[in-house]
């Protein structure tokens, strides 16, 4: 009987364990049988052979008789559908019902297109873990808009390999091969060589964050900072920092023991202890990545030597070190606040705003509420502000490193559940890609959703500048509120929100930008350059695990003496020290990252050759 | 001569100087320790009450600055009175829960405690076990939208309806009841049903009330099942719209983009969820530490 029991008990182990297995072949495309990759479906060939038989407009759009839709340029289905989608609420522009009504986002597109939006509304604060969830528990809607990183989804199957449909996509690819976009989609494949977001796609890099300056004290302090620009190391930035300071101390506005610099996007709200935003910059101008790349991306702290032709652990490069020295230097002399790298945002913001402090950092869409800030407490009139651009790092032998800190053409994006492909079947799934390809990718959709109509809520002159109609102003544009009267058009019908707003070309993307912005981007395009775009590394499933159980604690190690030397707890410069950092770091399986980029580098290249 | 003793006034041992100086460092000690406590809620409480320039401004502390009630008002009103929705929600989850996880509980406490049970042996470990082993959140979120509860009050409620530790505690307590007052009641002619109901129930008001506050106060602080189960914000509870509220996005790339709520209006938002539970604490807490005492001793 025993034996009998035990063959029994043997039996199920192994037709459970044959039941887990799955077939193996880690295919996560929700379906479609398709090996081409990426590549494949971008060519000519393949974009050609989706449209055939489709009768062709002349304008761009085609018609598709069988299943009843036109798309390309525009986009409307003979019979009204519907599709479900999830929605990133944010707190500073609440879903309204309003947007569902005339001349609200929803309804303007569904007009348009004859398609309804039936959208789960996920808060901010939530939407990462939400998406998680239902991909995980396979109850996502079919469209998931703003995805940062997709690749926790794909192993598991919930979310569709786009690029076996991109060639259906008349807007991507044309948009993909008109600005070279393959370098940059290239960073988002996968290793089976297929992508799984559609990413927003931009003409032209704007680098988004800056240091926000107080150019009145700047100014009173004898600095003509429009000049100093063009050429200025961080170092001399920081010799700039400290004379700021002496005028300060000297008019009273600060005594030598406070600190003029206190910085947000870098501590406990935003930080993830890792020194946040501010770090991050300035060690892409020294040439390599840290701090906020770090949570980013599976690269880390990898960047790619182009001289040598390899990967290389920033961390342990001169180029760190000459970065925290910079940053030691901001610190010991009371220029830079150590508590930046602890304390909450709103800790920075009430320094800035009280003047307290001179400089702050900055991005599109906060420029114009800290001005506010300061008009608040400091009285309109009594300040000005100036965007700086960035200054430059140094290489190992002096030179300055001109590039910018921000070089990539892609934005967040778009991933299509599994659900749909499995639901919809594949025609009436190709026609919600077409649909997606609209709203996201063509000139109408993309100005629909960061306008709204023409003529109804803003204009185009002659020149083909946009402007809002006087009885609209919009936050998300950078566009202030100049009297009582107007309202918020994207608050009250949901124009330039974040869940469609993605790319486009430079006019599109630069439309809604003030004369201070333009000369901003003019400033940063003429004094600096794009960094070239590293090699894009797609691990296998395997590989990524193994380089996720190193990196966590090497990120971690990383991270804790990061921030040990950017508060002075321990010298950068001091020999000893240092010696002791790089042992700590390479004890923590650093090499081992390395080489295993290294080597997909190498087998990449020999593939290719 | 014999001494004479004064009965009309009370008789007083004298206390010792070091006695004296330990009372006075004591009294000291719990003044400072009540103060750290009750700082940063008046902290809260001033803020939530001054206006936004005036905390960017650092000029709060614990008395507000610019007094004003707008605060409370915009809280409560913005977006549809939201707020306020999510607040009857709350108090709705929280009464409904409490009832039902104390009904649940007790039925399930009070026959494992009696050893004469059939099955107590196999019943009490299995029981334990799912204090170790769960079947994990995403099991857990298939089953409640399987059983098509998404959306309604049971996803909120059901969860957390029975608490193995608490049901271990209630054991405990309903062990201690003396099995002789029961017999009594059952030769007066009451049943099992009625020995529970007329018998251990009334002498197990402590434990009964420690678990009230133990439930009410887990449905009141839940906003995780909220997070898996209420897509609908109109049935949000009042924690998950604070939660929302008082974070700002995981991604690091979206940070730039998150609203910097003003410091009033987040301590607005705290100071009314933190409140009706912390008033409900002094009325519960004399049972609460009988409770814990009695239900810890036998374990």
């Amino acid at each position: 009987m025993k034996k009998f029991l035990s063959f029994l008990l043997a039996l199920a182990m192994m037709l459970s364990l044959a039941a887990c297995g799955g077939s193996g072949d880690g295919s996560s495309d929700g379906g479609a049988a398709n090996d081409s990759t990426a590549a494949d479906n971008l060519t000519e060939e393949a974009i050609n052979e989706a449209s055939a038989g489709d009768t062709d407009n002349g304008d761009g759009s085609y018609y598709n008789e069988a299943l009843g839709y036109t798309y390309g340029t525009t986009f409307y289905s003979d019979e009204p559908v519907t599709y479900t989608m999830l929605f990133n609420d944010n707190d500073a522009y609440p879903i309204q019902d309003s947007w569902s009504e005339d001349g609200g986002v929803f309804a303007e597109i569904a007009a348009k297109t004859n398609v309804t939006l039936q959208f789960e509304s996920v808060n901010n604060a939530s939407y990462s873990d939400r998406v998680s969830l239902l991909v995980s528990g396979g109850t996502a809607p079919y469209i998931i808009p703003k995805i940062y990183d997709e690749t926790p989804y794909v192993t598991g199957g919930g979310i569709v390999a786009v690029s076996d449909y991109v060639q259906y996509m008349p807007n991507f690819t044309s948009f993909y091969n008109e600005y070279n976009m393959e370098a940059d989609v290239n960073a988002i494949l996968q290793d089976d060589g297929k992508f799984y977001r559609l990413p927003g796609m931009k003409e032209t890099s704007l680098q988004d964050y800056t240091l926000l300056i107080r150019s009145d004290i700047f100014e009173a302090a004898g600095y003509n900072v429009a000049e100093l620009e063009e050429t200025w190391t961080w170092d001399e930035f920081a010799d700039v920092l400290i004379g700021v300071k002496a005028y300060m101390v000297e008019q009273g506005m600060c005594s030598e023991s406070d600190y003029i610099w206190s910085d947000r996007w870098c501590g406990a709200t935003s930080g993830y202890g890792t020194g946040g935003c501010l770090l991050g910059l300035i060690s892409r101008s020294y040439g390599i990545y840290t701090t906020w790349s770090t949570t980013a991306t599976n690269m880390g702290d990898l960047y790619f030597n182009w001289e040598t032709d390899q990967f290389e652990l920033s961390a342990t490069t001169q180029a760190y070190r000459d970065y925290m020295t910079v940053v030691k230097k901001l610190v010991d002399n009371k220029i830079l606040d150590p508590e930046t790298w602890t304390q909450e945002d709103s800790a920075a913001d009430a320094d800035f705003y009280t003047g307290k402090t001179a400089l702050i950092l900055t991005n599109r869409a906060t420029t114009t509420s800290q001005e506010e800030g300061l008009a608040a407490q400091l009285g309109e009139g009594n300040f000005s502000v100036y965007r700086i651009v960035m200054p430059m790092g140094t290489d190992s032998e002096g030179n300055t490193i001109s590039y910018q800190s921000e070089n990539s053409r892609l934005e967040c994006g778009v991933c299509i559940s599994a659900n749909a492909l499995n639901e919809l079947g594949e025609d009436e799934f190709i026609k919600m890609m077409r649909f997606v390809d609209w709203l996201w990718y063509s000139d109408e959709g993309l100005t629909l959703t960061k306008w709204g109509v023409e003529g109804e809520t803003y204009t185009v002159d002659e020149n083909g500048n946009y402007s809002l109609l006087p009885e609209y102003y919009c936050g998300g544009l950078s566009i202030a509120q100049t009297s009582e009267d107007q309202t918020d058009v994207r608050l009250k019908y949901g124009y330039a929100c974040g869940n469609f707003m993605y790319g486009g070309t430079a006019e599109l993307l630069t439309s809604n930008f003030s004369e201070d912005l333009r000369d901003f981007y003019d400033r940063q395009a003429a004094y600096r350059t794009l960094r070239p775009l590293d090699p894009s590394i797609a691990l296998s499933e395997m590989d990524n695990e193994q380089c996720n159980l190193w990196a966590t604690p090497l990120f971690s190690e990383m991270n804790t003496w990061t921030l040990r030397f950017a508060q002075g707890q321990r010298d950068v410069t001091d020999d000893a020290t240092w010696n002791e950092y790089v042992a700590s770091i390479e004890a923590q399986n650093a090499q081992n990252v390395v080489d295993m980029f290294n080597q997909y580098y190498q087998n990449s290249k020999t593939a290719a050759e | 001569m014999a001494k004479t003793i004064d009965t009309s006034k009370p008789m007083k041992i004298k206390e010792s100087t070091g006695y004296r100086v330990f009372t006075v460092c004591n009294i000291i000690l719990m003044v400072i320790l009540c103060a750290a406590m009750l700082y940063p809620f008046l902290y809260l409480v001033a803020q939530s009450f001054s206006s936004a320039e005036a905390i960017i401004a650092g000029e709060v502390s614990i008395l507000p600055v610019d007094f004003s009630v707008e605060t409370y008002i915009y809280v409560m009103t913005n977006n549809n009175s939201i707020f306020l929705r999510n607040y009857a929600n709350t108090i709705i989850y929280s009464v409904l829960g409490t009832v039902l996880a104390l009904a649940s509980s007790c039925l399930l406490a009070y026959p494992l405690s009696k050893r004469e049970l059939r099955g107590n042996k196999f019943i009490g470990p299995f029981i334990i076990f799912t204090m170790y082993f769960g079947g994990g959140m995403i099991p857990n979120y298939i089953l409640m939208t399987t059983l098509k509860l998404q959306n309604t009050v049971a996803a909120f409620v059901l969860p957390g309806m029975i608490s193995t530790y608490y049901v271990i505690l209630m054991r405990s307590f309903f062990e201690t009841v003396p099995r002789e007052l029961e017999e009594a009641g059952e030769i007066d002619g009451l049943s099992m049903w009625g020995a529970f109901v007329h018998v251990a129930l009334p002498l197990s008001k402590p434990i009964l009330a420690t678990m009230t506050l133990f439930y009410l106060v887990q449905y009141w602080n839940n906003w995780f099942d909220a997070f898996l189960y209420l897509a609908d914000q109109n049935m949000w509870p009042v924690a998950y719209q604070l939660r929302n509220l008082i974070s700002t996005s995981a991604n690091v790339e979206d940070a730039g983009e998150s609203l910097a709520i003003n410091a009033n209006i987040k301590s607005c938002a705290m100071v009314l969820t933190a409140a009706p539970i912390i008033c409900v604490y002094p009325f519960i807490q004399k049972y609460f530490v009988q409770g814990m005492m009695l239900g810890g001793v036998k374990g």
